[in-house]
């Protein structure tokens, strides 16, 4: 058994970790905006309503999150499941969650802005919305970059918690392949992978940040 | 306005937290919702709209990604179920333990899942005209998946013994036993060698259901009287992991499946030892969702067909490295 084949092996599973990375990424994000917004809400049913949403999924593991998504539509609705609801499953499992996530750092990201700004852009006649994405959103995006990394960083690892509803990522492959050899090798070659994956995505994000900085 | 929005925002939430439950049903819900309001709803529906565009999307290219990526080189099977479900040839889906050799395992030099398991589920499919789809899953989430039906049958060294009642079975097809794998150069000779020493199984497996479970009939006292003495019983999420964990010296002994340590013996040359006591006898056979008889008559049938012309056998003696034929009930 050499040593290419078991990379070739682990190649395969990881377009399945990039896929469910970059639509994780895709839907959380947005997600993440409408969490924040509906957190900060002064109407109180809404606010409160986000934050049981996002106590419950920060303080509940992913894994069950990923189980609960994928077999409820069966065990509530009696809805017979099929393989292909292994994906959508997993893609809502981790975008809601990471949205949780994403949310709180946005909502950090938002109020980090000074009143003053809310003030003056009132006074310069901007309507509510026209405040929030013309001046608020831009300065809460500069913010936020670097936590968001650590959370995009983690997404990577976290991924392979997809096998929990038997979605095959890349570290599963990784342990079929160690389990048919009978040899541990395969992991780390599994970990080099996640570790090049997230250097590229550290790198890519310093550059975003760097991008960003346009008053320094 | 601002309240409606708010509003709007919750009723969005509430169907959010839904839509996790019904997969298509939830969308055109939402759509519904969104139509009778007025103001907001262009937007709404837009979003709803680009959303479900989004997913569908993302699905379309999961087909194709999952069928590349879930069998790296080119598995015809997996690559050509996924887009011809629901079309002609109906599809059975086998739940397995891709971590499980030589019942289900990766092939490195091909990139699919096989085994001896693997293999007969293909026989029958190819005889009956089915798509096979070979599914590997977490073994400790076998039941949910079985009985939402995410898979068809359980197909994999599943234990047949103690758990009559749990599944509608096909008949038993593999006499197995629960042996004691140790060190080669391991000083534990017999069962009372395993005295004060840390023994593992896998998690959900028969070998530690023979050493954990007390039926209440005294049937398996011998069993419970021998886990009693070790240090630990201890499980772990494969059996790979555990014959790493005894090499790096955790583990003193290792309560397996004879096939699955006669695997691990033939891979790794004289590392390990299977003791002559075995733990219990039991048998393998396929499980199927309780009360699905259709199917497993089905499969069942064509079983019988294949053992009767030897192609059983056959398939067998590419296991014969494991003793497989040795193992064989099925047609004798």
């Amino acid at each position: 058994m050499g040593f290419m084949s078991i990379v070739q092996q682990i190649i395969g599973g990881f377009g399945t970790t990039v896929f469910i990375f970059f639509f994780t990424l895709l839907f959380s994000m947005p997600l993440g905006i409408l969490f924040a917004l509906a957190r900060m809400s002064r109407f109180k049913p809404l606010n409160l309503l986000m934050q049981v949403c996002i106590s419950i999924l920060r303080g509940t593991p992913l894994m069950l999150q990923l189980i609960v998504v994928f077999f409820m539509p069966y065990y509530v609705f009696g809805i017979k499941l099929t393989t292909s609801w292994r994906v959508y499953a997993a893609l809502i499992g981790f975008s809601v969650n990471y949205a949780a996530y994403f949310g709180e750092i946005f909502r950090a990201g938002i109020q980090a802005v000074p009143v003053g700004q809310h003030e003056a852009a009132e006074v310069l006649g901007f309507t509510k919305a026209q405040t929030f994405w013309k001046i608020v959103f831009p300065q809460m995006v500069k913010r936020v970059v670097p936590p968001v990394t650590n959370e995009v960083i983690t997404l990577v690892k976290d991924t392979s918690m997809a096998f929990a509803i038997a979605y095959a990522e890349m570290f599963t492959m990784a342990k079929q392949v160690a389990a048919a050899q009978s040899n541990i090798m395969p992991l780390f070659v599994a970990g080099v992978f996640y570790y090049v994956f997230n250097i590229v995505v550290a790198w890519i994000m310093g550059k975003v940040e760097k991008s960003l900085d346009y008053f320094q | 306005m601002k309240k409606m929005i708010a509003m709007l925002l919750t009723g969005m939430l509430c169907a959010g937290l839904l839509a996790g439950c019904g997969s298509s049903s939830s969308a055109p819900a939402a759509g519904a919702a969104a139509d009778q309001k007025e103001e907001t709803t262009e937007a709404v529906e837009e979003t709803t709209e680009a959303a479900g565009d989004a997913v569908e999307a993302a699905a379309q290219a999961a087909t194709g990604e999952a069928a590349e990526a879930a069998a790296p080189a080119a598995t015809g099977e997996q690559a050509a179920a996924a887009p011809a479900e629901g079309a002609a040839g109906q599809t059975f889906t086998v739940g397995f333990d891709a971590e499980y050799p030589p019942y289900g395992y990766l092939d490195e030099a091909t990139g699919d899942y096989t085994g001896f398991d693997l293999e007969l589920a293909q026989e029958v499919c190819n005889r009956r005209g089915w798509i096979l789809v070979k599914q590997p899953i977490d073994w400790n989430t076998k039941d949910m998946e079985i009985n939402s039906g995410a898979v068809d049958c359980l197909w994999n060294g599943m234990t047949y013994t103690g758990r009559e009642e749990e599944y509608t079975w096909s008949d038993p097809y593999v006499s197995n036993s629960i042996v004691v794998a140790v060190m080669a150069d391991s000083d534990i000779q017999t069962k009372a060698d395993l005295a004060g020493k840390n023994v593992v199984a896998q998690s959900g497996s028969s070998a530690l259901t023979a050493l954990q479970n007390d039926p209440g009939d005294g049937s398996n006292d011998e069993n419970l009287a021998l886990a009693a003495t070790f240090n630990s019983l201890e499980e772990i999420a494969d059996y790979n992991s555990a014959f790493m964990n005894m090499s790096a010296g955790i583990y003193h002994a290792i309560a397996v499946d004879i096939g699955v340590a006669r695997h691990q013996l033939s891979t790794n040359e004289g590392k390990y030892r299977i003791l002559d006591e075995e733990i219990s006898k039991e048998e393998y056979a396929i499980a199927f969702k309780l009360g699905n008889t259709e199917l497993r008559d089905q499969v069942q049938e064509t079983l019988n067909e294949m053992a009767a012309d030897g192609t059983v056998n056959a398939i067998a003696e590419k296991y014969a490295e494991d003793q497989l034929p040795e193992m064989l009930i099925i047609g004798k």
